[in-house]
């Protein structure tokens, strides 16, 4: 993974482009207006994974419909390899492969090599036969190409999915909810092949409720919470922007009730024992020194000094509560 | 992109599913079959060869077949774009297809052509056995058959084109449809001169009440395309054919950019 930023480029042809994109749903029967997504940009680059996280209702899906041109903006404006989706649309999606409702966007009595051959020529593919075949190898459906669609597991209906998705060579990909419902097997599977086809040179853009999938597979993090871009960035740049402040400390040996209660004092919090090691943490830097000293003299042996980490899940939580509060 | 290869996979999807489930194709030709008897020998034994006041029906044992023939063909005409947004969006399909670059307008108008292919197939089937049980003898021009059953059906498909139009909006239409179905086959079938003098050239010029006329001319006297043609009765159904068609056209591609603005083209 890597962690470069990748800024909005106005008027660049590569990859994916939103600008100041905002959806206000009208008011309609039962319904009140709704403000869906407010102004969020972003660039995805050939290549590159962008996880796109929030919780349920802040807009990551209208934000993909609107990418894929089945939601029209109220504002601003989206380009695929330098095509406007809202203006050429017809062109632009031809860059773009969607997989946002999983397996139901195929036709389940047909085979998977059937669905195949059907949507390459939906989508105005020239050779058929070799794209199809291409596909087939790249994401291991050869045993099951000649299988109905209905009578696949969850997980290789998925893979179908993305193969359908890729028929059009596209450069821009978009998974709504990708490993939803996969076991653990076919979601290891399904990760490979999303990072084989982002090598191939593919910009994904993927939502997900699961943090190890976006860790595992992002090279950038989006943040959406009440429809709008709370943060994006690397992993590594988000987690030390949002770091906890202190250390993390970790001694062997017995410490007394006496010692215990100094330690304390002297700014180490949560002490606790796990293991055989005891853990506690301190946040003021320069209460640090003193700390060690007291150990020493204790003769409880020093086993670690770490800088508090901060995981996807802790940072996304922060973000997104902080939104709400 | 390339209409042609689109329609070809359409055609066959239709053939795939066709074979895959025999069971479906053979009981669903022997319902069309077994309705057409029922209706004929039902009618037979009511009627005799008297007038029955039904479309097509009323001519003896050829109209009988053919307004049934036509019926179906004109229901299906209006239901299938309906139905198959019902369908794709349950499915899911409807939104590869919104997203792929042909307009999606023409992916459903394709889709429903190729259906119609196989329903004049399965219909001649039904025609030539029916005739077989039945004794009845037509005037074999098939191209006139197919033209003018092609353009009534094109003629249905824009109304269908503005049910799916709204299926897209308001995803649940069964009702508005089976609406539309009753009010076409009444507008059929109520004689001409029970209406209104302003309702009589817009029935008479109707796709099926047209289309059906001129059908019953071909199979029973046995009119030409170019008579047809010359006494101006296939130029009315052509403009009215295609009158209808572009109506569809407009307000399924005018609800199909209300749906992508209100965010319904693939809620389901």
């Amino acid at each position: 993974m890597n962690d470069g930023q990748s800024p909005a480029v106005p008027g660049s042809s590569s990859g994916l482009l939103v600008e100041g994109v905002s959806k206000t749903f009208p008011a309609r029967a039962g319904r009140a207006r709704h403000d869906a997504v407010q102004d969020v940009s972003f660039h995805v680059r050939p290549g590159e994974i962008l996880g796109l996280l929030g919780p349920n209702g802040a807009g990551k899906t209208t934000t993909l419909k609107m990418i894929a041109g089945l939601v029209r903006p109220t504002s601003g404006r989206i380009f695929i390899e330098g095509l406007d989706v809202g203006t050429q649309r017809m062109r632009a999606v031809r860059g773009l492969g969607a997989v946002l409702e999983g397996n139901r966007n195929l036709h389940w009595k047909l085979t998977a090599g059937e669905n195949l051959d059907y949507f390459g020529a939906l989508k105005g593919v020239g050779a058929i036969a070799a794209r199809r075949d291409e596909l087939i190898n790249l994401l291991g459906l050869g045993p099951h190409v000649r299988k109905r669609v209905g009578e696949l597991s969850r997980g290789l209906q998925q893979r179908v999915a993305i193969a359908v998705a890729l028929m059009g060579t596209p450069r821009t990909l978009l998974l709504d909810e990708p490993t939803l419902g996969l076991d653990v097997e076919a979601a290891v599977v399904f990760r490979e092949v999303v990072r084989d086809i982002a090598r191939a040179g593919c910009g994904i853009v993927l939502t997900t409720h699961q943090m190890e999938v976006a860790e595992s597979l992002s090279d950038r993090i989006a943040i959406m919470a009440g429809g709008r871009l709370k943060a994006l960035d690397g992993l590594k740049t988000l987690r030390d922007a949002h770091r906890s402040p202190g250390h993390a400390l970790a001694f062997r040996g017995q410490p007394s009730p006496m010692h215990r209660e100094a330690l304390a004092h002297a700014g180490l919090a949560g002490l606790d024992e796990q293991d055989g090691l005891w853990h506690g943490v301190v946040e003021a830097v320069d209460a640090l020194p003193p700390l060690l000293a007291m150990l020493r003299a204790a003769e409880l042996e020093l086993v670690s000094v770490t800088e508090r980490a901060i995981d996807l899940e802790a940072l996304y939580l922060r973000i997104v509560t902080r939104d709400v509060a | 992109m390339n209409p042609g290869r689109l329609f070809l996979a359409e055609l066959r999807r239709e053939a795939i599913l066709l074979v895959r489930y025999p069971l479906e194709t053979v009981s669903r030709l022997v319902w069309n079959l077994g309705f057409a008897l029922l209706i004929f020998f039902g009618f037979s034994a009511a009627v005799g060869s008297q007038a029955s006041g039904l479309p097509g029906f009323e001519e003896g044992n050829v109209g009988r077949l053919l307004g049934l023939l036509t019926t179906y063909i004109a229901i299906n005409g209006l239901g299938n774009a309906a139905e198959l947004i019902a369908e794709e969006v349950q499915t899911g399909t409807l939104e590869q297809a919104a997203l792929s670059p042909p307009p999606l307008v023409l992916v459903v108008l394709l889709r429903d052509l190729a259906s119609y292919v196989e329903m004049l197939l399965r219909f001649a089937l039904v025609l030539a056995i029916a005739c077989l049980v039945t004794g009845v003898r037509l005037h074999l021009d098939m191209p006139a058959y197919v033209v003018l059953l092609t353009l009534m059906y094109l003629g249905m498909e824009g109304i269908g084109l503005m049910l799916g139009g709204a299926g897209l909006i308001a995803k649940r239409i069964t009702t508005l449809a089976q609406f539309a179905v009753m009010l076409v086959f009444g507008l059929a079938i109520v004689p001409l001169d029970g209406l209104p003098a302003w309702a009589r050239p817009f029935v008479t010029a109707f796709p099926f009440t047209n289309a059906l006329e001129q059908l019953r001319a071909v199979a029973v006297g046995g009119t030409s395309l170019g008579v047809l043609w010359q006494d101006g009765r296939l130029p009315i159904l052509l403009w009215g054919a295609l009158a209808w068609l572009a109506l569809g056209l407009m307000v399924f591609g005018w609800a199909e950019r209300k749906a992508r603005d209100l965010g319904t083209l693939n809620q389901y």
